[in-house]
């Protein structure tokens, strides 16, 4: 009896301290602020892009008439632009939608999270044609940031913000479920890159390596002749096949790796992959969601210290700068390289290097 | 009994003692649905398996509407053939009182061609064409599914595959509509038709062949004459 209650002892403070781990502390706190501003300036960009069709694509004499997109709204779905037919209700919506990305971009939080999560679903189910896999990420993702703190990094306030949540360092419902929500986003992106990478090795063109020869001829995925010249090379188009596949089966593997360098390789290669597609194929929202969705593979460790590799490149060019309005003096003597790097790295340190949040 | 909370820099140990009883039903009320989501996510996108079968359906029941999800992006297999679409017109020219049939005209290339002219904020109208397209093709081979049911079963399951895709035709119309309008302004638009086909793309082995092979176009599926509706937005 006395050795059951012992392991059952045991067995509680060991849950008890996984809770403690996950309740204390908030965890990717610099991706989900990254992910923040490129999901509100992803959809700010998804309304300017057809600014001047907003009408054609979204308003009450749309082709995607209320009636049939009323129909086309899936069980339990919304859109509040379906509320009225009112051209006076649309453009208030409309505009609305991209005032509050904007602000959803810039200051994050809670309560803006939902409203953006609102308004964006509401652009999304009132015209459901000209959505791509990019806004079914976001859709998903946006209502998980609900219950993240998504304004700790890279938002006005931030720095207060941090020393808050370092001071009420007890075990807390909202810091769990922070946690839990970034356990989400970055289990749903690792499912997406899992299952794409998946299907894509399954492809036969993909295992021939001739995939992206026929996509970069695809006339709705074409942005230049020389891209699809460059993929009509043998090498070339293999090669970018190959990787594509391998880094997107990687990514549920280097989120888990313990090795940072893996982590920061893999994000930063799927981030060159979204760029180029950005470019390339003209999927430029497509891109920067991705791109916000690659930011939760790396913890705040890694950003910081990708932060601190960057200094002595930032003191080098703060130099440079400065050199250029002095010709006649020697740009070393000037401007010492180390001098700037020595007085930019405290600053820097303190604002990115607080020691509020680890994974 | 202390622990480090998942520090890593050396701040102040937090005691277990602290934890409440409110914060771990918390804990165990939130980690029933994340547990049931992350499942349901695996099985919701797993491959086609006996497990997918059996639990599929529970799996879509939890994840939609508000966490469907594709992602089959550009797999297993990449389109293969370029989407043309062919809009004909009725129409009575100004001070005639004979309606005229159009020649077939190409929409889809010039507006799969847009995004070029602004490669910052590229359009989105090429997305309306890639799923009129679906949904012709997904018509056309249900349809063509229904040509080898039984003869007395066809009307009725043709009926259901109309109602099925009525929203998708009625988008079409309006669509062709607008672009007709665009096409022959001061006529008096009857009525529009559009004629789905496909061409495929000069294949990988040949794509080095002088002069450049060129590959028919397929018809896929012809509307039936569809009024012309009046009042979209151009």
């Amino acid at each position: 009896m006395g050795v059951a209650r012992a392991v059952a002892g045991r067995g509680m403070r060991r849950i008890d301290s996984a809770i403690l781990r996950v309740a204390c502390t908030e965890y990717r706190l610099i991706g989900i602020s990254l992910l923040r501003i490129v999901l509100g300036l992803a959809t700010v960009l998804y309304c300017l892009s057809d600014y001047r069709n907003r009408e054609f694509f979204w308003g009450p004499n749309s082709y995607d008439s209320p009636s049939v997109a009323s129909r086309s709204l899936p069980h339990a779905g919304f859109s509040l632009f379906l509320i009225s037919d009112s051209q006076a209700w649309f453009e208030v919506l409309f505009h609305l939608t991209i005032v509050s990305s904007l602000a959803f971009m810039v200051y994050g939080g809670r309560a803006l999270t939902l409203v953006q999560a609102v308004l964006m679903w509401s652009l999304h189910l009132r015209n459901q044609d000209i959505l791509e896999g990019g806004d079914n990420l976001a859709q998903i993702v946006i209502i998980f940031m609900v219950f993240t703190v998504s304004n700790a990094y890279l938002a006005p306030g931030a720095k207060k913000r941090r020393a808050r949540l370092r001071a009420a360092r007890r075990p807390k419902a909202a810091t769990f479920l922070h946690n839990l929500a970034a356990y989400l986003i970055v289990f749903q992106v690792a499912v997406l890159y899992l299952t794409s990478g998946y299907w894509k090795i399954a492809g036969k063109l993909w295992q021939d390596g001739v995939a992206m020869y026929y996509i970069s001829r695809d006339t709705g995925f074409q942005m230049s002749y020389k891209y699809s010249h460059l993929m009509s090379n043998a090498y070339v188009g293999t090669a970018v096949c190959y990787v594509t596949i391998f880094i997107e089966l990687a990514f549920p593997f280097a989120v888990l790796s313990s090795r940072a360098w893996v982590r920061k390789a893999n994000a930063l290669s799927l981030e060159g992959l979204h760029l180029g597609i950005m470019a390339f194929m003209g999927l430029v929202c497509f891109g920067l969601i991705m791109i916000g969705a690659d930011c939760m593979a790396m913890r705040d460790d890694d950003y910081r210290a990708l932060w601190k590799r960057t200094l002595p490149l930032r003191g080098r060019a703060v130099a440079g700068w400065r050199s250029l309005g002095r010709p006649a003096a020697p740009p070393v003597a000037a401007v010492p390289p180390t001098a700037g790097f020595a007085t930019a790295s405290p600053a820097m340190d303190s604002r990115m290097v607080g020691r509020v949040d680890h994974d | 009994m202390t622990n480090r909370a998942g520090d890593s820099d050396g701040d102040a140990p937090v005691p277990v003692s602290i934890l409440s009883a409110r914060l771990r039903i918390c804990v165990l009320f939130a980690l029933v649905p994340v547990t049931v989501f992350s499942l349901a996510c695996l099985v919701y996108n797993a491959p086609p398996s006996p497990v997918k079968v059996r639990l599929g359906h529970q799996a879509s029941s939890v994840l939609e509407p508000y966490f469907g999800q594709d992602w089959e992006l550009f797999a297993p297999t990449p389109g293969t053939s370029n989407d043309r679409l062919y809009l004909e017109a009725e129409l009575l020219p100004k001070g005639s009182v004979a309606v005229v049939t159009t020649q077939p005209v190409e929409v889809e290339y010039a507006i799969d061609r847009m995004p070029r002219s602004n490669r910052l904020l590229p359009s989105k109208l090429p997305g309306v064409l890639l799923a009129f397209q679906e949904a012709a093709d997904q018509y056309t081979r249900t349809s063509n599914g229904i040509d080898k049911a039984p003869k007395d079963m066809q009307p009725a399951m043709r009926k259901d595959l109309d109602a099925q895709f009525a929203p998708s035709f009625d988008e079409m119309q309006r669509f062709l509509s607008a672009r007709a309008a665009t096409l022959y302004p001061g006529a008096k638009i009857v009525a529009i038709r559009a004629t789905f086909k496909r061409q495929d793309i000069v294949p990988f082995s040949q794509r080095y062949v002088a002069p450049t092979p060129h590959e028919p176009e397929k018809p896929e599926l012809q509307t039936s004459w569809m009024p012309y509706v009046d009042g979209v937005e151009k």
